[in-house]
């Protein structure tokens, strides 16, 4: 198991938002988390990369161990677990930067800190092309990685987001509903990603699309009102789930 | 290598954002470490309730020079008030939307120019006037008036515009919809809901007029007197400290602190009305 | 309803006149000024030394000190109310401290000059001896500029999308390479109007100057000299009349000064506002 989390209670200024949940993540595979809104699915993601605590009044129980390791214990620091566990967030945020410094945002930062050895440039051009290559964006903004990041569409940004978090070399990437407000032909490239990136990293997909869901990810986990209803290989969860919530979710008859 | 030096900083960072606070106590002690004992000394009703301002003669009452930074003052806001609210009212209600981009920059100009150029103005343009027309000195109250006024003017039109922008669109709306002309629905429903504003932007440029110095001593004429009349010269508490204070020493120095503390104390006074004002702009009328 | 029109139609042109009438009165000041003043403004008046107590020759050594003591008194403020901004907004919420600080920061920005003129001297001139002095006056003055550099710089940091701030965290960034890479270049017009402000003000204030940088007529050779700004010199001029040619051309330079610093202001803000968009 990668992740492990045991017993995870959330809560932000005393109103509950997890209340218990105990779900493992397999190695070098997609978690798909789903669920209607309001569900908590976001607030778990982030609390497996320690950005919750950012909210004023966050209380935090339990425990989330990445090989075997809980990232709340009182000695880890959030910085360093945040290069191991990375984020695309729902909006496509970029930089106010170059497409460039985008990507090598981070890396730079953690060559700075000492946490990862030198880069030279060439170095740092590699990753760069190897990032946005994954992110399936290298053809498309080779010839101007030096423009502003803010310039591309949508699609290409949220790309751009992957791509950036993909240069720090995490070892878990988190998705929180990256898809949203994307055309088609985008979502379908992120998804083809994805397919690509789970055989070198874990991932976990939080989205409210349950199609998306089934085509993407190899398990599924569905949330609802932060709890852990079921979880579960995708193709069962979606044909023949167990409890009966999850059947109603899965089949529209609510959300 | 770790994450972050982050607790080092937000310590160093805390410290900083201290430094504000710090000067202002430190200026606050200063200021009446040298004040206080003189107050204790001649006493506050001698200080603040007698007009006989005498340092030679151990003669330290400023009743006189309260008067004069107030008659200035008032005069101040007679003139700065209407022109700026005026203005204000004017731009925001009923203007083409492209001139304000045109003014403002001419307002702010008006606001940057040093107080001694305004002064030297009043001297060689004011003064005469005054004098030929009501005759008196020229340098007195009403030049000063003048003077303060066009220079809190900026001020009070900046924030009666904020004012008058804070009014939702929803009140204008309301009274047109029952009929009113554009005025009747300003003068009836947005004057009084912006009203606290306007009020407060009043106060603040009571305040800096009542701490102006310079255009002060140039166009009041510094007399020590009671004013009877507008045209009479006169010297604010302003600028007693400031042209005595190149020469006074021991209780006469103190006694020119002292002035200081009765002036920051009307400030104080006057910065926490117009805060009050504003804080009510909230809950509207 | 046509009385209420026409009761309309005279509010409406007397606010219009009172607003041509502010108008006038600033076109007037310029006009004025710069029509005595600019035949003044030679070569020798800008850049010469001054002769016979200022009767004749140039201002520059006031022209110098105007500008080394502004820009010190710049250089000493800018920092600390950058810094208080950021910690007010990226390192803490709303608690006692915090607002302890900005009641702090306001008062201070109501007090009147001539009681920062009264303390400078008494706490920098005397009780710490620097004497009438360039340190003095900028520390004096530094205080001044205080106020509006932390209010300009908090509300271009605030500006700044909290959206960046979570991406720069999500990968392994600290607060701090945050505010640096983030967040203050991204602030940096908004602050830059502070600094400019402050210039504007720093050019023109008297009161305080004249108490702790003196009014030393000579080019300041080292912080503890005492300089004589334009605006104390122009004081001087007029006060004493000395000679009103002299005291128009330095009223002259002010106001072209002041001018200069509002006109760059929009120039910087349109520059760094284009080369964010970019």
């Amino acid at each position: 198991m990668k992740v492990a989390v045991r017993g995870l209670r959330v809560s932000f200024g005393g109103a509950e938002a997890i209340r218990g949940i105990t779900l493992d993540v397999a190695a070098n595979r997609v978690l798909g988390i789903i669920g209607p809104a309001g569900s908590a699915k976001t607030t778990f993601l982030r609390a497996l990369n320690r950005m919750n605590e950012l909210k004023h009044g966050c209380k935090t129980e339990g425990s989330v161990l990445i090989d075997g390791e809980d990232v709340y214990a009182p000695g880890i620091d959030p910085v360093v677990l945040r290069r191991r566990v990375g984020m695309v967030f729902a909006m496509p945020v970029p930089l106010p930067m170059s497409i460039f410094d985008n990507v090598a945002y981070g890396p730079r930062l953690a060559v700075r800190h000492r946490a990862s050895p030198h880069k030279t440039k060439a170095e740092l051009d590699e990753l760069v092309e190897d990032c946005l290559r994954s992110a399936f964006l290298w053809d498309e903004v080779k010839d101007r990685l030096d423009t502003s990041g803010l310039r591309l569409s949508g699609g290409q940004q949220q790309r751009l987001c992957l791509a950036r978090t993909l240069a720090m070399r995490p070892e878990i990437i988190l998705l929180d509903e990256p898809c949203s407000g994307l055309d088609p032909i985008s979502t379908a490239k992120i998804e083809e990603a994805l397919v690509v990136l789970k055989e070198r990293y874990t991932i976990v997909l939080v989205t409210n699309n349950t199609k998306q869901a089934a085509r993407a990810s190899d398990e599924t986990a569905f949330f609802l009102m932060g709890e852990l209803v079921e979880v579960g290989a995708t193709r069962k969860i979606f044909t023949n789930p167990s409890d009966k919530r999850t059947e109603d979710y899965v089949t529209g008859r609510f959300g | 290598m770790t994450g972050g030096s982050d607790a080092l900083v937000r310590r160093l960072l805390a410290a900083i954002a201290c430094t504000a606070v710090l000067c202002l106590l430190v200026i606050a002690l200063f200021i009446f470490k040298e004040g206080l004992p003189f107050l204790f000394k001649v006493g506050l009703g001698n200080f603040l309730l007698s007009s006989d301002w005498r340092p030679d003669a151990g003669k330290y009452g400023i009743l006189s020079m309260i008067a004069s930074s107030l008659w200035v003052t008032f005069g101040a806001l007679l003139v700065g008030a209407p022109l700026g609210m005026a203005g204000a009212v004017f731009l925001s209600e009923f203007s083409p939307t492209g001139l304000v981009r045109f003014v403002k920059p001419a307002i702010e100009l008006l606001a940057g120019i040093p107080s001694v150029v305004f002064g030297f103005i009043g001297v060689m343009v004011l003064a005469p006037i005054i004098r030929n027309a009501g005759g008196g000195p020229g340098l007195s109250i009403l030049a000063a008036s003048i003077v303060l006024g066009v220079m809190i003017l900026p001020t009070i039109m900046s924030i009666s515009i904020d004012a008058l922008a804070a009014v939702p669109p929803s009140y204008r709306e309301g009274a047109l919809a029952l009929g009113a002309t554009r005025w009747q629905a300003v003068r009836m429903v947005v004057l009084k809901a912006a009203s606290s504003g306007l009020v407060a932007g009043a106060i603040l440029g009571m305040g800096r007029a009542i701490g102006e110095t310079m255009a002060v001593i140039m166009v009041a004429g510094n007399a020590i007197k009671m004013p009877d009349s507008v045209l009479d010269s006169a010297r604010t508490l302003t600028a007693n400290i400031a042209l005595e204070m190149g020469y006074a020493t021991g209780l006469h120095r103190q006694a020119l602190f002292a002035t200081g503390i009765a002036l920051l104390v009307v400030i104080m006074i006057l910065n926490g009305l117009a805060a009050a004002a504003l804080r009510r702009r909230g809950t509207g009328t | 309803m046509n009385f209420h029109k026409a009761s309309q139609a005279v509010a409406v042109a007397a606010l219009a006149a009172a607003t041509v009438l502010s108008l006038a009165v600033v076109a007037f000041i310029i006009v004025f000024v710069l029509e005595r003043g600019l035949p003044q403004l030679s070569a020798e008046f800008l850049f010469g030394l001054p002769r016979n107590m200022g009767k004749a020759g140039g201002i520059f050594p006031a022209i110098v000190g105007t500008f080394v003591l502004s820009l010190m008194a710049i250089g000493i403020a800018l920092p600390l109310g950058v810094g208080t901004a950021v910690y007010l907004s990226e390192y803490t919420r709303e608690t006692g401290l915090t607002r302890a600080i900005r009641f702090g920061t306001d008062c201070l920005a109501g007090i009147p000059s001539i009681i920062f003129g009264l303390f400078g001297y008494v706490f920098f001139v005397t009780t710490l001896r620097m004497g009438w002095s360039l340190i003095a006056g900028a520390l004096t003055l530094a205080i001044m500029v205080l106020p509006t550099l932390i209010r300009t710089s908090e509300e271009a940091i605030r500006a700044v999308p909290a959206s960046w701030r979570e991406v720069s965290l999500s990968v392994g960034a600290t607060k701090w390479d945050t505010v640096r890479k983030v967040v203050l270049p991204n602030a940096l017009p908004g602050i830059v109007t502070g600094v400019m402000l402050s210039l504007g003000r720093s050019i023109g204030e008297t009161a305080a100057v004249i108490f702790t940088a003196g009014s030393s007529f000579r080019l300041p050779k080292g912080v503890f000299d005492s300089v004589r700004t334009m605006a104390v010199h122009f004081y001087i001029l007029a006060r004493e009349g000395v000679s009103v040619e002299k005291a128009y051309g330095t009223a002259a330079v002010l106001v072209l000064s002041v001018l200069a610093v509002n006109v760059l202001t929009y120039w910087l803000m349109n520059r760094l506002i284009k080369r964010k968009a970019r």
